[in-house]
């Protein structure tokens, strides 16, 4: 006992201070190509596995919901692309907006897998280390849907868990928000045309706010959490 | 081999040996599997069924532990076929699973009931990889084997679970406190990745297969990498190669170490599980450095890896030595508190005879008594050069595992070591080679922190036509079954943790 007590007095703090102070350890993040003007388009749209890039109007765009942060823009093209190490990526869906302020403060979240891979899942599971420790903020993991304020979906919706993740939403007390996190959440992903229901939660439940990525580090899940409490103020979707 | 190879001459009608791989074709199937799987004490690897030119074609691959040897079994078939599963029980999921796909009929099967497909979301005519139409459109129930008895009362779990794990369903038939019966019901992950992945581009399933089981992406890539390069005839250049092994072993603690924090949570010792998982962090960020990604994705191409690590081996070599020095701490901890120690022994024994019988692998079956480690039985890569000391227990409880574990951790510590020594001297590094796609199947395998991978890859026309990934968790997850039997309800998670199975791959 008195080890334990003495091993944390010697670590002490080890975890980040975000929102409060930006973190800018390496390797939190694994970042997003950045777009600048002048870039010949062709082969990066062509090495592009999910068409994240793509050409709208004569213009290179990326579409960050979709990147699922390869590299292969960066290491197989004439160009190379250059990576941003950001996080913050969250963004409401058109309509809805976050806890109003008598909520805001403390949520407690249901996490519902309907059919990720595994790594969405381990960075979830990451918030509660002692690293990002999201307790500090407020945050709790809830053991049933009935006692939660936000349901925190992970993975492209396969048809059998269809049914299952229906009856968790209705279970939630009103006032309730969704949270798709992951690419394969947002649009499907990779599993377009397999044995998903549809492409995507928002084809299922009225989702509120998406995190983009493969996987989205944990620092962005917190981002948008915090967003969804109305703690941080972050850019509106326009879908 | 050559008495074992006589032997099996007397069983078959044609024989052909490739590298390490024995293909046979026979009549006498059912005497030549058994012969295989229990006086050769072969493990059932893999069962991969085929659309041939007129019925089916199925093969079934054993591996052999005592040699570096495989062998396929083939047979062709119309639409049903003779089941084994009441003499090979490793063959009842691998059965199941095939009749739901291909709709074809094993007959005399012990448990015939449905297992990928769900009879509740699809219909029981439906069968994708038969490329039929649906004959019969109605929907079906799933029969569960309840136990029915005064005093007894069932306790259904699943599949949304408390806490963030993934979903699975889970029924205790309860007597009093103790576990009478478990049945587990999976698949509900089950996101077809074996239809996805017909007819597509070689680069396309190299990314798709990488989201089998996300923790293990590395090693399911690097088993699909090498089943493609066995077909196309590629040579990776030997730094690539060590390159490779880095980050399997990079990999291979990752997942143990936040294995061991799992088993200190679920043993409530929260004050062990928060600083493993800091450690965790640790190797993912390394990792991070090393490809860009968290999880190592991408990071294996065929023919190669996409990352030159050479000028990280400073990176790697401290944050190791780091990581080392307080893991250590940590293991004493555990080994000097009897607290934890009285919740981990006696707790999930699995015995041999089961573990035999259903094929397991990885760290369960070294655990309970039978080795079970590509890595030294069928060694690929660099690892026939390396020197490690591989663990075998016969307790079967989770002290066991946890052991066996944290030995693993040991050992992926003194490989990267070896490992980065050498990667320092190379002066020009080779990361990868130009192929080209040529036809033909072949298996690939890697061992990732949970057992083997074993990958079936058929190419035609430079398309993948037939896709068939097999995670450890496959064989691994009926085990459960027989470990939590005798404990109370509340081991159940501890049990679960130390067996460390993935959903995701075993559902596809």
């Amino acid at each position: 006992m008195s080890y334990w007590v003495k091993k944390g007095l010697k670590t002490g703090v080890v975890s980040t201070r975000y929102p409060k102070q930006e973190e800018t350890a390496s390797g939190i993040t694994p970042g997003l190509p950045q777009i600048t003007d002048n870039i010949n388009s062709d082969d990066l749209i062509s090495v592009c596995p999910t068409r994240a890039i793509h050409k709208t109007d004569e213009k290179l765009l990326l579409e960050s919901s979709l990147c699922i942060h390869c590299y292969r823009c960066s290491r197989d093209t004439k160009e190379p692309l250059s990576w941003s190490e950001g996080f913050e990526w969250a963004s409401f869906e058109k309509n809805s907006t976050p806890f109003s302020s008598t909520f805001g403060h403390s949520l407690h979240i249901c996490v519902v897998d309907s059919g990720d891979c595994g790594a969405c899942l381990n960075e979830t599971k990451l918030l509660n280390s002692p690293l990002y420790n999201m307790h500090r903020l407020g945050f709790f993991i809830t053991p049933s849907p009935r006692k939660a304020d936000v349901l925190l979906v992970v993975g492209a919706v396969t048809q059998q868990m269809k049914g299952a993740l229906l009856k968790a939403y209705e279970a939630m007390p009103t006032p309730k928000k969704v949270m798709a996190v992951g690419t394969c959440a947002l649009s499907g992903g990779v599993f377009e045309g397999g044995f998903i229901a549809e492409n995507g939660v928002s084809s299922i439940l009225p989702v509120d706010i998406t995190v983009p990525g493969c996987p989205p580090p944990p620092l962005a899940i917190l981002h948008g959490l915090l967003s969804l409490a109305g703690r941080k103020n972050i850019k509106r979707g326009t879908k | 081999m050559k008495e074992i190879f006589d032997s099996i001459h007397y069983f078959c009608d044609e024989f052909s040996e490739d590298g390490n791989f024995v293909t046979i074709k026979t009549k006498q199937l059912k005497s030549l599997s058994l012969y295989l799987f229990r006086d050769l004490d072969c493990d059932l690897s893999s069962v991969v069924a085929l659309r041939a030119k007129d019925g089916f074609n199925i093969k079934y691959l054993y591996s052999y532990p005592k040699k570096d040897y495989f062998f396929i079994v083939c047979q062709n078939i119309q639409d049903e076929f003779e089941s084994f599963a009441d003499d090979i029980p490793a063959l009842n999921w691998f059965e199941r699973e095939i009749s739901d796909l291909f709709g074809i009929i094993p007959l005399n099967h012990p448990d015939f009931r449905a297992l990928p497909l769900h009879p509740e979301n699809y219909p029981i005519g439906f069968h994708p990889m038969q490329n039929d139409k649906i004959k019969d459109e109605n929907y079906g129930t799933y029969e569960y084997k309840d136990v029915k008895s005064e005093g007894v009362y069932t306790v259904p779990v699943g599949p949304i679970h408390a806490g963030v794990i993934e979903p699975g369903h889970f029924r205790f038939a309860m007597s009093g406190e103790p576990i009478l019966q478990l049945e587990i019901r999976h698949f509900w992950k089950h996101r077809g990745i074996e239809k996805l992945c017909e007819g597509k581009e070689v680069d396309e399933v190299l990314n798709i297969s990488q989201k089998i089981s996300g923790d293990n992406a590395l090693s399911h890539a690097l088993s699909f990498a090498m089943a493609i390069e066995k077909i196309c005839d590629i040579k990776v250049p030997s730094f690539a190669q060590y390159c490779r092994v880095i980050a399997a072993e990079l990999e291979r603690i990752s997942c143990n170490l936040s294995d061991f924090a799992g088993v200190f949570q679920d043993a409530g010792y929260s004050f062990g599980a928060s600083g493993i998982t800091a450690l965790k962090e640790d190797i993912m960020r390394l990792m991070k450095l090393l490809s860009g990604n968290r999880f190592f994705k991408d990071f294996v191409i065929i023919g190669g890896v996409s990352k030159n690590i050479k000028p990280y081996t400073k990176e790697i070599i401290d944050i190791i030595k780091q990581v080392n020095i307080t893991f250590d701490k940590y293991k004493k901890i555990m080994e000097n508190s009897s607290s934890i120690l009285e919740r981990l022994e006696t707790t999930g024994k699995i015995k041999k005879q089961t573990v035999k019988d259903l094929s397991c692998v990885g760290f369960t079956a070294s655990a309970s008594g039978r080795f079970s480690d590509f890595r030294k039985t069928h060694p690929y890569l660099i690892y026939s050069k390396l020197d490690f000391e591989t663990l075998v227990l016969s307790d079967g409880d989770v002290s066991a595992r946890v052991r066996v574990k944290l030995n693993d951790i040991k050992n992926s510590f003194k490989i990267i070591k070896i490992c980065t020594n050498y990667i320092s001297q190379v002066d020009k590094p080779k990361l990868k080679v130009k192929y080209e796609i040529k036809d033909g199947e072949e298996f690939g395998y890697a061992q990732s922190n949970r057992g083997n991978i074993v990958h079936f890859v058929k190419i035609e026309d430079k398309k993948v036509v037939r896709f068939k990934p097999r995670d450890p968790s496959f064989m691994n997850w009926q085990s459960i079954q027989f470990a939590v039997l005798g404990d109370v309800i509340g081991d159940f998670p501890l049990v679960n943790k130390s067996l460390n199975l993935s959903y995701a791959g075993n559902d596809l």
